[in-house]
């Protein structure tokens, strides 16, 4: 039937497009992001109006859509209205049936017009009833650019951008969120009068690409109150006129990129906060409250493509940084604290340089490396005890980098250690949440950073690698031992310097080999890295070129052979040692302790997996090594809180010490069947940010008799308690840690934020957790905090509003 | 010529082979595959990568003899050894073996980092040295 109401919508687009061509004339085309558009009227007096609404007026052939706009009256009398009934209609006008199709069409009867598009041929028509007047003017065809934006694969905001650059450099900045009177446009016009850019005010595209986030122009609008002090800057690209008295419209040109840019690389979010103290510093967010203040006002309240839409906005949280802003008594105060944040959200990339007689290569390399499109850098050359000009080379370009806005620092080994030596120190000074590597005869390219960044933050990946291409910079007769294919095309980049590392890894994995002299040091690390199960992710783009030159060496050459053996013998060693999944046991210990070694015990017995229990001690006053069965303490890790801070905040800590790819729950007084933790594996089996859960029973300690347990005690349903789950680490990124407000019913607050994020689900028949009851955990001794419940329950209904 | 009378040996230097750890490896750096060679077949394979014949292996009507030339083929195929110019004889420390232990498993979850040859930076002139203790 569904395809039955877009088979005859799109036959009804085709018609009027094909009735009201030939009495059309044309008028400007417009492109938004990606997006092309020609727009030809039957009605020029009416429609030519939008032609300066278009932030980037196009004209070109082969459009992505086909407008066609008229009055109703112009339609031949052949013409039928839109096949529809009223019944057909959804409360925007959408046509109920076409949300799972490609064909959108929209009947506003109040507002008198029709607007429909039909991907497949590109047709898109307008039909309305009367002249389009006051605020239409600056937004028409909100819809057409929401569903092309959907369908490009990012979404319609409503939000403003401010940036740095333009000029002909592309500009980078922060989109900027809050409700209508939020001080969006106010803040926007501040920015542009001090020398930034935007690329859009009110309603932008923003779409993720392979170098993260981008925003495109739609419109060329900026509106304010009418105040005085909050005008455009003056300029011949700018008409300002206002509307109904209340409100002023700027219309920006993108022509000559000075004030509104066609696009910006978006390296943040900014909600605005009107009724935070004016005095209160910017802050942080992270990716759940950012979603929390944007989604409800910029994910725009229009037709269809919801869910898409609501899904990249989330996905727009978890990957880009967040700052909230208090409104300033001032422009100036708000104008320097923008300036902070746009500095403040560049990711900060630690580059590691070993360096060993590399005088000559040295200026190109940190050229390349401060080329970069993103991020702030802190090179970390590390001299090896170089016995050329290294050094001196490495502090004449000092200021360079300073220039440029990054850091150069140089660590100087007292005489020669070896590359694997000269890495680990670099490791140990870096500064920076990522570590990347170059060494002082490669080239990055100019997109290294960005790419591998996007990647992973796209991928919630622990490292990101690029591909990589070889030239040859000795003539042919010293190539003797090169192969021909090196140079042929690129190659997935299985070297240091063609990734991107978060800074953990180095706990993780440990620290590159220093006994080995032979050069092979990365091999190794790689190796491990890879054994180590943590997520790495790989991109299509070429990051990096190495150079091959007469003192490069082959791995057959001697010396190289044995290393690389004892490499791979201890790889098979690891391998075979690892065919089982590794999972953190995360037990808060915050009162009763009776039950604690019991409930320990059942996570150590679990089958078929490597388990590590992390005992977090809530502020007890106690030693928890006492319940941890003898001959396993190595297997057991206890992070002290100090003081009472709650389940949820012990349980963050928990996750956050650990490193297994699975992570699990359990309560102390609480235990596990043997083959749970397996189960609940396997059932998320290929899915890389999942939950599973399975059935309770509960049972009662001794001290409890028979007549008091008014429990059923047959398994219940399968129930996504904390206890009975089984989370992968990645799905806990995406969703992030517990709310450390709740004093219970931060579970079910968690399990409701992985459902709103679309994290994948798995309910298994087995019996996965034993609850223990006891005089102790009656419901009615909860008291006060069972009204967290209620709080639990609000968030849950903010969140689904918003949606 | 049956494939048991030509004598072979290790096609270094693009093969590198030794026993690690208590076990005995190779890697084909051509292709990044490394191998993982038994303790029950390790006299063979000593003897096949030094040149011996397979036929001197086998004695008389020998019905391992299948069995051999198929191990030998598979370590051509895999392009861990190259025909030699000189045929050595069979030690004379020989081990008891059985048909069912010629066997060498193919391992290729390194191939990426090994494949690609080239390493860097190795030379006192102009990049790191290989350090004089490393061997």
């Amino acid at each position: 039937m569904v395809a039955d109401v877009s088979t005859l919508v799109a036959a009804w687009i085709d018609e009027v497009h094909e009735a009201l061509r030939p009495v059309s004339r044309p008028l400007s085309g417009a492109q938004w992001g990606p997006v092309t558009m020609a727009h030809a009227t039957a009605r020029p007096e009416w429609f030519s109006s939008f032609d300066r609404a278009w932030a980037r007026p196009w004209q070109g052939s082969d459009p992505d859509v086909s407008l066609v706009s008229a009055s109703f009256a112009d339609l031949p009398s052949s013409v039928s209205p839109p096949p529809l009934r009223r019944g057909d209609l959804g409360p925007r006008g959408e046509v109920v049936g076409l949300e799972e199709t490609d064909v959108r069409l929209v009947w506003q009867e109040a507002a008198g017009h029709v607007l429909g598009w039909d991907p497949a041929t590109g047709q898109a028509v307008l039909l309305t009833a009367a002249e389009p007047s006051g605020y239409d003017q600056v937004s028409p065809l909100r819809f057409l650019v929401h569903w092309t934006a959907a369908a490009s694969g990012g979404f319609l905001a409503h939000a403003a951008t401010v940036g740095r650059g333009g000029h002909g450099e592309e500009p980078r900045g922060l989109l900027l969120l809050g409700d209508a009177g939020y001080g969006k446009s106010t803040t926007t016009l501040a920015a542009l009068n001090h020398g930034w850019v935007t690329c859009g005010d009110d309603a932008v595209l923003v779409r993720p690409d392979a170098r993260g986030w981008a925003a495109y122009a739609v419109y060329a609008a900026v509106k304010t109150k009418l105040q005085p002090g909050q005008e455009a800057p003056a300029g011949p690209d700018v008409v300002t006129w206002d509307i109904h008295g209340h409100k002023r419209a700027h219309l920006l040109t993108a022509t000559d990129d000075r004030l509104l840019t066609p696009s910006m690389r978006i390296d943040g979010l900014l909600a605005l906060d009107p009724w935070a103290p004016a005095d209160r510093p910017w802050a942080t967010i992270d990716p759940a409250a950012a979603r929390r203040v944007g989604a409800p006002n910029t994910v725009m309240p229009l037709p269809f493509d919801r869910a898409a839409v609501l899904s990249r906005f989330g996905q727009a949280c978890s990957e880009l940084p967040a700052r909230v802003l208090p409104r300033r008594q001032s422009l100036d105060d708000t104008l320097r604290d923008l300036g902070e944040i746009v500095d403040d959200v560049r990711p900060r990339v630690s580059v590691i340089l070993p360096v060993y007689n590399g005088a000559r290569f040295l200026a190109r390399t940190i050229a390349a490396v401060l080329q970069q499109t993103s991020g702030r850098l802190e090179i970390v050359a590390v001299d090896d005890g170089s016995t050329d000009d290294s050094r001196e080379v490495l502090h004449g370009l000092v200021d360079e980098a300073r220039k440029r806005g990054h850091d150069l620092r140089i660590v100087e080994h007292d005489g020669n250690r070896g590359v694997a030596a000269a890495r680990n120190s670099g490791i140990a000074a870096a500064t920076s949440e990522f570590i990347a590597f170059v060494d002082q005869d490669d080239l990055w390219s100019v997109d290294h950073v960005e790419v591998l960044l996007a990647a992973v933050r796209r991928e919630r990946a622990a490292a990101a690698f690029g591909r990589m291409e070889f030239v040859a910079i000795v003539p042919e007769s010293a190539q003797a031992w090169m192969r021909r294919e090196w140079f042929e095309g690129s190659h997935p980049g299985r070297v240091v310097g063609a990734g991107l590392f978060s800074r953990a890894l180095f706990t993780d994995v440990g620290p590159f080999d220093e006994d080995d002299g032979s050069g092979t040091d990365d091999v190794d690390w790689l190796m491990r890295l890879r054994d180590s199960g943590q997520p790495c992710c790989e991109v299509d783009d070429v990051v990096l070129v190495r150079q091959m030159h007469d003192a490069n060496q082959s791995k057959t050459s001697v010396g190289m052979a044995s290393r690389l053996l004892a490499i791979v013998r201890a790889h098979h060693a690891r391998v075979g040692s690892q065919a089982r999944p590794r999972l953190d046991v995360v037990i808060p210990v915050g009162g009763e302790t009776a039950y604690l070694r019991t409930a320990v015990e059942s996570a150590l017995a679990q089958e078929g997996v490597d388990v590590q229990v992390i005992l977090v001690n809530d502020g007890l006053d106690e030693d928890l090594v006492a319940h941890v069965p003898s001959g396993h303490i190595d297997r057991v890790r206890i992070v002290e809180h100090g003081e009472r801070r709650g389940a949820g905040a012990a349980r963050n800590s928990g996750v956050a010490v650990g490193s297994a790819a699975w992570v699990a729950f359990l309560d102390a007084d609480d235990a596990w069947p043997r083959g749970r933790s397996r189960a609940l594996i396997e059932a998320l089996d290929g899915i890389e940010r999942g939950i599973a859960y399975g059935r309770q029973v509960r049972f009662a300690g001794a001290e409890v008799p028979d007549e008091d347990q008014p429990w059923p005690v047959d398994p219940s349903p399968p129930v996504p308690l904390p206890g009975a789950l089984l989370v992968t680490r990645r799905a806990f990124k995406v969703v992030g840690p517990f709310e450390e407000d709740l004093r219970v019913g931060e579970g079910i607050d968690w399990v409701e934020r992985a459902r709103a994020l679309g994290i994948a689900e798995r309910a298994v028949d087995d019996v996965v957790l034993l609850r223990r009851a006891h005089g102790r955990n009656m419901t009615a001794e909860m008291g006060e905090s069972r009204l967290d419940y209620l709080q639990v329950v609000a968030r849950a209904r903010q969140r689904n509003r918003s949606q | 010529m049956s494939i048991l009378d030509k004598p072979f040996e290790l096609d270094s230097p693009s093969v590198i082979s030794d026993e690690v750890g208590g076990e005995t490896l190779a890697i084909n750096l051509n292709t990044g595959a490394y191998y993982v060679v038994p303790p029950e077949s390790l006299w063979v394979w000593r003897a096949v990568t030094a040149g011996v014949p397979g036929r001197a292996l086998l004695s008389g009507e020998d019905d391992r003899e299948a069995a051999l030339a198929q191990y030998v083929t598979s370590l051509q195929e895999a392009g861990l050894v190259r025909e030699a110019t000189m045929a050595k004889p069979a030690p004379v420390d020989a081990e008891a073996w059985t048909a069912a232990d010629l066997a060498i498993s193919e391992h290729t979850d390194m191939a990426d980092l090994l494949g690609l040859d080239p390493i860097h930076d190795v030379d006192e002139a102009v990049g790191w040295p290989v350090r004089p203790d490393a061997s």
